[in-house]
């Protein structure tokens, strides 16, 4: 079966404080599959998966220009456009960062934070999606007996998979993972990678990497940004 | 050297700080040996039939403070979530401007505004009389106590960490529910702290409720009654006595007004201590 395109940006551009960091950066990537960047650091490679779901906003006095189009629920749109809210394309643009960043509040919670976001709130509903999501991502048996513990208590690595869990909780379409484990140790990585090999059967996942030996064993596609370039690695 | 100038300070306001307790203490002692200093507590203030009791100030200062802090809390409370979290960026540097600005006002330039604006519309609009009486006074009193509410509030919602306010941003929560699910919870205990502090500001503060509360002896029995708070209290009884019965009872009032201020400092740095154990 043939992959549709998931997104595109045309002439991309973005500068932070007056000094360029992405130039007309052309791209199209595919659904379902691991899209990894690489290059040095300090190149803007956090800052082009911020474009993305717009979280540079947020913090940055940065200016963003050119055209992103994502396919969201089989259409094109274009996520800078007035017909999507902010908060609308990152319930479908998710995001994990690298420093694994669990909310102050238990385990249970924090999974359950983007249905209450959404305004769900019927407690067992609440408790049969939670046990999905944390099973989905392996971290159920690990967790089942301290769900009401701080989840700032876990592992790095366990961190990383309950953000990842937080951030699938409200399905969404792309998964934007910056360096999702570099913080983390071998054995932890490595159950990361395996869950996002899974994931890419449900979503389009552009992931930020230094590691070339990770970006072999689980991208389809591979660019390297440098000199506020993308280029296409063969 | 300079080390040595600096402990001298810290030494110094501490010594100043425990010296006025006992200067009050031992002002006050003949009215402690007399047996009176309960029946100065709960008694009426009527001097002419050597009656020195305090306790209607006591009601005084406690309904204006209270009264002050239930009019001032919401206001500080939405002041305080506009400019960490809903106001667009140069809406909430006006208004943190704004703030501090009225945190540097003369107390004595509200009570004067006061006297122009809010007495008459109080006298003819709402509670009739002289317009000067307890509510009159908790209205200005709330405007006095918010900014210092409001940097409180402030803080603690501004304090909580970039990670956390860009993981929610990431999820894609809306302002108000970053303030409501995250920051408001994280900031319990500046708000908190900022509700304490509102209300020791309300309490010891003199010239309002002597300007605007009407300084009536009799123990106000409703918000628009005229009223006398323990500040209001001390600055009169001094300004006409310095020796008698009367002089002595106001070192009570002043005794119960270092204790609150002493638990207020306390609370305040139990609560802070634990916040920060917290972090």
């Amino acid at each position: 079966m043939s992959k549709e395109i998931k997104i595109i940006t045309e002439k991309l551009h973005f500068a932070y404080q007056g000094r360029a960091v992405l130039e007309d950066i052309d791209l199209t990537l595919l659904d379902n599959s691991i899209i990894a960047v690489t290059g040095p650091s300090g190149t803007g490679k956090s800052t082009l998966l911020s474009v993305f779901n717009r979280l540079w906003e947020e913090s940055s006095d940065g200016v963003f220009a050119g055209q992103v189009l994502i396919r969201l629920s089989g259409r094109l749109v274009d996520i800078y456009g007035p017909e999507l809210p902010v908060d609308a394309l990152r319930r479908k643009v998710g995001m994990v960062f690298q420093i694994p960043n669990p909310l102050p509040m238990t385990i249970f919670k924090n999974i359950a934070f983007p249905l209450m976001l959404k305004g769900l709130r019927t407690k067992s509903e609440v408790a049969g999606m939670v046990e999905t999501m944390l099973t989905r991502v392996h971290l159920f048996d690990e967790v089942k007996d301290r769900l009401n513990h701080d989840a700032r208590s876990l592992s790095g690595g366990q961190q990383q998979r309950l953000c990842i869990a937080r951030a699938l909780m409200v399905d969404p379409e792309v998964l934007l993972l910056d360096e999702p484990t570099s913080s983390l140790d071998s054995k932890a990585s490595e159950k990361i990678e395996d869950l996002l090999v899974e994931l890419k059967e449900k979503c389009t996942l552009l992931m930020v990497s230094h590691y070339q030996d990770q970006v072999r064993r689980i991208a389809d596609e591979v660019y390297e940004l440098a000199d506020r370039q993308l280029y296409r690695m063969s | 050297m300079s080390a040595h100038i600096f402990r001298l300070a810290a030494f110094a306001s501490g010594f100043l700080t425990i010296a006025v307790f006992v200067m009050m203490l031992v002002l006050g002692w003949p009215l402690f040996t007399s047996g009176q200093f309960f029946a100065i507590l709960t008694g009426e203030w009527r001097p002419s039939n050597e009656l020195f009791g305090i306790f209607p100030m006591l009601v005084g200062s406690a309904l204006v403070s209270v009264l002050a802090l239930c009019f001032s809390l919401p206001v500080s409370l939405g002041t305080a979530f506009v400019v960490a979290t809903l106001a667009p960026r140069p809406l909430r540097r006006a208004v943190q401007l704004m703030v501090r600005f009225m945190a540097g006002i003369p107390t004595v330039i509200y009570g004067f505004v006061a006297i122009f604006l809010l007495v008459p519309f109080m006298r003819e609009q709402l509670t009739g009389g002289s317009g000067l009486n307890i509510l009159t006074a908790s209205l200005v009193l709330a405007l006095l106590i918010a900014p210092t509410m409001i940097v409180f509030f402030v803080s603690g919602l501004q304090n909580v960490e970039e990670r956390y306010r860009l993981a929610v941003d990431a999820l894609g929560g809306r302002p108000v529910q970053k303030l409501l699910y995250l920051q408001l919870p994280q900031a319990w205990p500046e708000i908190t702290a900022g509700i304490i502090m509102g209300l020791g500001r309300a309490m010891g503060d003199t010239l309002i409720s002597l300007m605007l509360a009407g300084n009536s002896v009799a123990a106000p029995q409703a918000a628009v009654d005229s009223g006398r708070t323990l500040t209001a209290h001390i600055a009169l009884v001094i300004a006409a006595d310095f020796d008698g019965m009367q002089f002595k009872s106001i070192f009570a009032c002043g005794l119960i007004l270092y204790v609150f201020t002493a638990i207020v400092v306390m609370l305040l740095r139990l609560i802070i201590g634990r916040s920060m154990c917290q972090v």
